[in-house]
């Protein structure tokens, strides 16, 4: 017995020796990772979370990185594409939030079909298709509400979050993603940007036909609370813009990518510009700032910007199985692409092959002068802070849309507009409802007389237009920063 | 002779069995090398600032874990900032997503931003704390005037931002105060030397000739078992301390000459836990938040320092490599590693044997409906004062205002606050020197500067609901 003990002494190493090989961690990174993933499921307490692997080891190995880089489900980058680079996407026109109740609708895109509808911010929607959204995720909410253009979606919605649900059928269609838009105040141009996409440009050089054709060179652009976009919408409307000079330059990491300095090439256009910025001013909206600030093209007005001149690219990522599979089967290893198809072998893979892409800071850009400004921001020539509301949006929210003319006993939502601005203006229309009333006649009759137009009550376009100009001096006079730009803008010229 | 080859050919069968068993059945979980090793690689290569594969490899352990306990996680070895010795005046233990707050200095940074116990700060600077090391962490706050910090409330679950000022840090891992008839213990933080510190205190309560001791861990959610178990034991009449995968920590039977009050609260957890649980005590506050972890580390081998290692030893797995070269006394050097694992590797049970969960919180005798600390900004003095040298007429210093403060509220000083000793205050520290048996010189030495902060913290930790119940009890 002994003996046999000792001879098992003696032969157990080697079994061991001649066994343990057998399973070869591998070498590489990939190997190391191995071992220690072995580590952690042999010694944790609790049990390591099998199904979610894949993505859980890509967060991680981001987890050292700052906090503009991170792991992308498939269906945010799908909606990142959408939204910068196409600048639509087919759906019903809402963005939403999930809300204990359902998806509460957080903006609804003009003329979209939820506009068109009646959706306003404020709704919940609490089913599509006639399933519940309760206690889904925004990913599987839009979802359940996007799909193939023109098909209809039933859903079901809570009016400003109450009361009984209303059943609407409503045809899905593009969506147009505008950024820019514009209205003439005074002899300016007020152009309003809240982002950038890569449609953003063309958007641009429309609206500055429609000032060339106003006879205004004077413009103010209002850039407040713009977190930027794309750097391609933002090149593009630079160029429209400046003459001859550098627009940003581009520093990246990778040597593969060169470095880049952007230019706008020579332009007859000549304009007076006035910037207003603020502290959530940033990334592509400060290329911009920067980019007239350093060129002298015109000054900024208003806080010191956010600062982020860092600048990310997602790169998309195959599933391990789908990666094993396509490796296999072509010999190519480089599985990561910016684009849907992948690279030299022209494998265009299912959207339940890709893992999910990593958005990554790749490098920074320098203003025309060289700063970085990261976490700095850009100084304005004219300091002012201001907390209110931004006089373009309140503009747009509450100006009358010129298409009909109103009579006594009409009801139109442009009634309630018109009473609105009156009211504002110190003329009594007894309320603001919507209905043509005596009132709202009597006071529409002496707004006409006092601004010099045939006084007869009824609503007509010129009254409209009227009472839409008085709109603007109301909310402009009412935002410190804009009378700022303006004054800013004007003071040189007459 | 056929019976013994019989015997052996059948051990030989079994052994084989054993041994491929153990081989086939265990270490099922593996991933493709090739694809990780090239996301690691397109990372390192695009990232904007240099991170290096073996970091970037380490981080993403960060992800395996996800789901585990909190404290399972990847720490960095990085240490890349220098700089002047100033902190947040906060103690940090490492979890996944970033650094926990296990305790909060009294005065400091930390408190006045409104950092409590259980806070996860997950971002600095706008960079990610989640793979950084505590001690790149900590270099880093020195290296700064201030910081921005991205804080994680422990009940709300929200984030927010703040500005926080670092400070020339000072280590306080107990803070104590002779009462009129107790000794009060506060234990801030964990380190191998703190049960030597709360035993030279208990050493000289017991010279005043004091049995009673309040001893405060509210606030307190340290996962050091080890040395936490170690303060226990100074405490506690023998048997087991705590119980974890790594051992039982037991002590002998010895006679304690103190009579203990332990105060706790919903923020009480892991180290305070074990600790209220095996001394004998009365406790008062609130039930505890039964969470305690046993965490064990594990370095994190380089890709090279791996691959060497592992043909070296002809070993694979990484207990095995660390044991063989812990057998041949082989240390590691800096270099090899990339970072540390922390992995969860067990529960604790407490000196009963129960083990620390939501299930099993340690519940007061007493009942306190609030646990605030009440020494928190040593008021009156509002700070205590530094102690750097001796004040006397004409001198013009801050500390002269903290001192004027404190002898106003104890009612010896009623001239002008300022920052200015004049005649006023020599009249009044002359009184106080007096009433405590010192010569009446003028001066405001640092003797007498000790003697007010003390004064001050004692009005300060009477300022305090637990503090009372237990004193009330005592008396």
């Amino acid at each position: 017995m002994k003996k046999s003990l000792k001879i098992l002494a003696f032969i157990l190493p080697l079994v061991l020796a001649v066994m343990v090989p057998l399973v070869t961690a591998g070498n590489g990174f990939g190997g190391v990772l191995n071992a220690y993933i072995q580590l952690i499921e042999d010694r944790s307490a609790m049990v390591v979370d099998t199904v979610n692997l894949e993505k859980n080891i890509i967060q991680g190995a981001l987890s050292g990185t700052d906090k503009y880089s991170y792991f992308q489900e498939i269906s945010t980058y799908n909606s990142q594409v959408d939204k910068y680079q196409d600048a639509n996407f087919v759906g019903i026109g809402v963005t939403i939030i999930p809300d204990e109740k359902g998806a509460l609708v957080s903006s609804v895109f003009l003329n979209s079909p939820a506009y068109r509808a009646g959706i306003k911010s404020g709704d919940i929607i609490i089913s599509a298709g006639g399933m519940s959204v309760a206690g889904k995720s925004l990913a599987e909410i839009a979802s359940m509400i996007k799909g193939p253009e023109n098909t209809p979606v039933e859903v079901g919605i809570l009016v400003n979050g109450m009361g009984e649900p209303k059943i609407m059928t409503i045809n899905r269609s593009k969506v147009e993603i505008k950024t820019v838009a514009y209205t003439i105040y005074k002899e300016t141009a007020y152009v309003r940007m809240t982002g950038f996409t890569d449609k953003t440009g063309e958007e641009f050089g429309d609206v500055l036909e429609k000032i060339n054709k106003a006879g205004t060179n004077k413009i103010i652009i209002d850039l407040r609370d713009n977190g930027g976009g794309t750097v391609r919408g933002c090149i593009e409307t630079a160029r429209k813009i400046l003459s001859d000079k550098t627009i940003v330059k581009m520093d990246f990491r990778y040597k593969g990518y060169l470095d880049i300095r952007y230019v706008a090439p020579e332009n007859p256009n000549d304009y007076e510009i006035v910037i207003i910025v603020n502290e959530n001013t940033a990334s592509a909206a400060e290329i911009l700032s920067a980019a007239v600030q350093d060129n002298d093209k015109g000054i900024l007005v208003g806080e010191n910007t956010f600062g982020k001149s860092l600048v990310q690219s997602s790169y998309l990522i195959l599933t391990e199985e789908a990666y094993s599979d396509y490796s296999k089967a072509t010999g190519e290893t480089n599985m990561y692409v910016v684009t849907k198809t992948l690279p030299r072998v022209d494998i265009k893979p299912d959207d339940d092959e890709w893992l999910g892409a990593v958005k990554l800071t790749i490098g920074e850009y320098m203003t025309p002068n060289g700063n970085s400004i990261n976490n700095i921001g850009i100084r304005p020539d004219v300091m002012l802070e201001y907390d209110g509301p931004i006089a373009f949006d309140q503009i747009l929210e509450n100006e009358i849309y010129v298409n009909d003319k109103y009579n006594i006993g009409m009801i139109s939502e442009q009634i309630s507009k018109a009473s609105k601005i009156l009211t504002e203006l110190g003329y009594d229309t007894g309320g603001i409802t919507g209905i043509y009333t005596e009132k709202v006649f009597n006071a529409v009759m002496q707004f006409q007389e006092d601004e010099g137009l045939y006084p007869y009550g009824v609503l007509d376009f010129t009254t409209q237009y009227a009472l839409n100009n008085r709109l603007k001096l109301i909310e402009a006079g009412g935002d410190a920063q804009f009378l700022l730009a303006y004054k800013e803008l004007t003071k040189g010229g007459q | 002779m056929k019976r013994r080859l019989l015997i052996k050919t059948i051990y030989l069968l079994f052994v084989c069995l054993l041994v491929a068993s153990m081989v086939f059945s265990s270490s099922s979980l593996t991933v493709n090398e090739d694809y990780y090793e090239g996301i690691y690689s397109f990372i390192d290569m695009m990232y904007r600032n240099e991170l290096g594969i073996d970091n970037i490899m380490g981080a993403s352990l960060n992800g395996v874990m996800d789901g585990l306990a909190p404290y399972s996680c990847f720490e960095l070895s990085l240490k890349e900032y220098s700089g002047s010795f100033s902190g947040i005046g906060a103690n940090l233990e490492k979890v996944r997503n970033g650094f926990i707050i296990v305790s909060v200095n009294p005065s400091s940074s930390a408190y006045k931003t409104g950092l409590v116990t259980g806070d996860v700060i997950y971002r600095i600077d706008k960079q990610n704390a989640s793979a950084m090391g505590i001690e790149s962490f900590m270099a880093y706050l020195h290296s700064r005037e201030s910081v921005l910090i991205e804080v994680i409330d422990s009940d709300t679950g929200h984030i927010s931002a703040l500005r926080i000022d670092t400070e020339p840090y000072y280590s306080n891992d107990v803070d104590y105060v002779i009462l009129d008839n107790a000794g009060y213990i506060r234990i801030n933080a964990f380190s191998e030397a703190t049960d030597d510190i709360v035993k030279g205190i208990l050493g000289s309560v017991k010279a005043l000739g004091m049995s009673e001791i309040i001893l405060d861990l509210r606030d307190l959610a340290s996962m050091n078992i080890k040395d936490s178990s170690a303060v226990a034991g100074l405490l506690s009449e023998g048997g087991t301390i705590s119980r974890t995968r790594a051992g039982t920590y037991n002590v002998r039977k010895q006679e304690v000459d103190f009579n203990v009050s332990i105060l706790v609260n919903s923020k009480t957890a892991g180290a305070g836990e074990i600790i209220a649980s095996a001394v004998p005590s009365v406790i008062y506050g609130q039930a505890t938040a039964g969470e305690a972890y046993y965490i064990k580390k594990y370095p994190v081998f380089t890709e090279e320092a791996y691959e060497y290692y592992s043909e070296e030893t002809r070993i694979q797995g990484i207990v095995g490599i660390l044991n063989h070269l812990k057998a041949r006394s082989t240390e590691i050097p800096d270099s090899d590693i990339s970072g540390y694992l922390n992995i969860v590797e067990s529960g604790v049970f407490d000196s009963s044997g129960r083990l620390i969960s939501a299930d099993n919180r340690i519940t007061p005798d007493v009942y306190v409906a609030n646990t605030e600390i009440g020494y928190m900004d040593y008021t009156p003095g509002e700070g205590m004062i530094e102690i750097r040298r001796d004040y006397s007429e004409g001198s013009v210093n801050y500390d002269v205002f903290l001192a004027k403060k404190i002898l106003l509220s104890i009612g010896v000083f009623n001239g002008t606050m300022n920052v200015v000793f004049d005649s006023d205050m020599a009249r009044a520290v002359n009184a106080y020197k007096t009433s405590v048996g010192f010569t009446a010189d003028g001066v405001l030495d640092m003797s007498t500067q000790a003697m007010l902060n003390t004064y001050s913290m004692k009005t300060a930790v009477l300022d305090d609901d637990c503090v009372q119940a237990a004193l009330g009890d005592i008396h």
